[in-house]
């Protein structure tokens, strides 16, 4: 008779290979490879009764089959075996992740349905959450992160290109001319933008200092800045620390990208999606601004040995912001809306342009973190 | 201090110890010997353990014969030498330290998980009084990307609420070499 262990064995065996595919590129293989470890898991997870004694190993096995139907791509055989494994009796956090990766499921099949084709040199960001229910996104959750992403990619580029970051001053033109990137249509009726980005048409500089002395293909900047994202929103995002040599870049790009993520009911989830050889690659952010702020912070340089982590909010305006001298930080200062009260908030440079200014003179609310007597800027956003 | 020797590590045994497919252990153990090498040690490195309160060491070895050292310093790079290679050091420590005797995985959207279990669990249930496994590796420590912090980390992504399973956290750190261990329960 067949059991679990003569099958879930063969099927994880199978899904290392078809991950490794993955890795390598190779996306037709990894497909193949992923529906017949599916095959496997499933018939190994329906081997086992609905009942309390075959916990945990019943939901482990269908929250296993389920992902390897999520990375096959077949949504609806995702949808039945997560149905299956929170039919049974799942420990808390299994229930959780079979939870999790059902709005994954909803999310990448809301992505498939969009009816946007792509194409290589295009670009994808979906919202997903109570605040798009009706088929509408208000145009402030929509904007914003328009903005943020393009942002986000510029300075990827200015990373890659091996550029010192950029403290003032905008996109040098050359850039801009070089690796312009358009929005291309927002989808009606929905809460997606395509994005569409130029292939650099190279000249001499008349400023050699303006001169870029790497090309970097626009669509590796848009695959470096999805990498990115997804170990951010993966299980190991202390891995992201790895993948910059410029600690300045790193603080931007987290900060930057906290500000993308969802904010919680309004947008649960931020999606991408590109096409690469003929394959898409869709990203979600599924972990809230929150929940990125207790993912990330302790690897952050900034925060010293044996400082304690406990988040001050408040709210007011933001009267005052100015650049950093010579140090690390700038600082702003904030109006508490209730009590008048002003407090100097210290920012890391890495966040002062692309990040805090924008919400000078806004209503907002601030996230700090308190290191000897001394306030520092954690998060910001407007206060709805 | 006298630096006792508790053990060996010996890559050479990831497929038994680990149950994993011949390719898999061989892919874990060249990316393990990649860092290794990478990080300027040889076949025989003392690593330091620090498990809960107790510093141990053991000796990392593995089989040189049929190495290709060539075709190894191309196969790997510093992200996946210290992802496979912490894995792999990751469970054998596991392994020779804990009273589990298996390792189990799962998929998930990501990857493959571990697990830690037991040979003599009945076919069906493979998962039967299971532990997590989590994993984390660095190349190189310092000021920025240090082996506490990532502890820390770990243990603060497994919920406070999760108390089915208990949680084994190991950091590896290939430069000096050390790893940390952690059991959360």
């Amino acid at each position: 008779m067949t059991t679990v262990n003569d099958l879930h064995p063969k099927a994880m065996d199978l899904a290392e290979m078809a991950f490794c595919h993955r890795r390598k590129g190779d996306e037709e293989k990894a497909k193949s490879l992923f529906t017949d470890a599916l095959r496997l898991e499933q018939q190994a997870a329906l081997l086992l009764p609905a009942d309390r004694a075959s916990e945990p190993s019943r939901s482990i096995l269908f929250r296993s089959a389920a992902s390897l139907a999520y990375n096959g791509r077949d949504y609806e055989a995702a949808d039945w075996l997560i149905a299956n494994g929170l039919a049974g009796f799942p420990p808390p956090e299994i229930k959780e992740e079979l939870k999790n990766l059902y709005e994954d499921v909803n999310f990448m099949r809301h992505l498939a349905a969009s009816g946007i084709s792509l194409n290589e040199n295009q670009w994808l960001m979906t919202l997903s959450g109570n605040a798009t229910a009706y088929g509408l996104a208000p145009v402030d959750h929509l904007m914003f992160r328009v903005e943020k992403v393009t942002i986000l990619f510029y300075r990827t580029l200015e990373r890659l290109l091996g550029k010192p970051y950029r403290t003032s001053r905008g996109i040098s033109k050359e850039i801009r001319d070089n690796y312009a990137l358009y929005v291309k249509a927002f989808v009606p009726a929905s809460f997606a933008v395509s994005f569409q980005f130029g292939q650099p048409h190279w000249q001499l500089s008349l400023l050699p200092e303006d001169e870029i002395a790497n090309i970097v293909a626009p669509e590796s900047v848009v695959d470096e800045v999805m990498d990115c994202l997804q170990i951010l929103d993966g299980s190991q995002p202390e891995n992201l620390r790895g993948k910059f040599n410029d600690e300045t870049y790193y603080e931007n790009f987290v900060g930057l990208a906290k500000q993308i993520a969802p904010d919680g009911d309004s947008i649960q989830l931020v999606g991408f999606k590109s096409i690469r050889n003929g394959q898409e690659k869709p990203v979600a952010l599924r972990k809230s601004r929150e929940a990125l702020r207790e993912a990330i912070q302790p690897v952050r340089a900034n925060l010293s040995e044996g400082a304690i982590w406990q988040p001050n909010t408040y709210r007011g305006i933001l009267k005052y912001a100015s650049s950093a001298g010579v140090g690390k930080h700038g600082t702003v200062k904030l109006t508490e809306t209730e009590t008048g009260v002003v407090h100097e908030i210290r920012v890391p440079i890495a966040l002062m342009k692309d990040v805090v200014q924008p919400y000078y003179e806004e209503l907002v609310k601030v996230v700090t973190r308190s290191e000897k007597g001394k306030l520092y800027l954690e998060e910001v956003s407007l206060d709805s | 201090m006298e630096e006792y020797i508790s053990g060996s590590l010996r890559l050479d045994d990831l497929q038994t110890l680990a149950q994993v497919t011949e390719g898999k252990a061989k892919h874990l153990r060249e990316a393990s010997i990649w860092a290794l090498l990478f990080c300027e040690h040889s076949n025989g490195v003392k690593i330091r353990v620090l498990d809960g309160g107790n510093q141990v060491f053991y000796v990392m070895n593995w089989r040189e014969e049929n190495l290709d050292l060539d075709a190894l310093s191309r196969s790997y790079n510093q992200d996946d030498a210290t992802e496979f290679g912490a894995e792999a050091i990751a469970i054998l420590l596991c392994i020779e330290r804990t009273s589990y005797d298996a390792v189990e995985r799962s998929s998930t959207t990501t990857g493959i998980d571990y697990w830690l279990g037991f040979k003599d669990r009945s076919p069906n249930e493979p998962f039967h009084r299971a532990g997590r496994l989590e994993i984390s590796g660095i190349m190189r420590e310092n000021q920025s990307n240090k082996v506490s912090t990532r502890v820390k980390e770990k243990l603060r992504q497994t919920k406070p609420t999760d108390r089915t399973f208990p949680v084994y956290v190991v950091v590896v750190e290939f430069s000096q070499p050390y790893a940390t261990m952690v059991l959360k329960t």
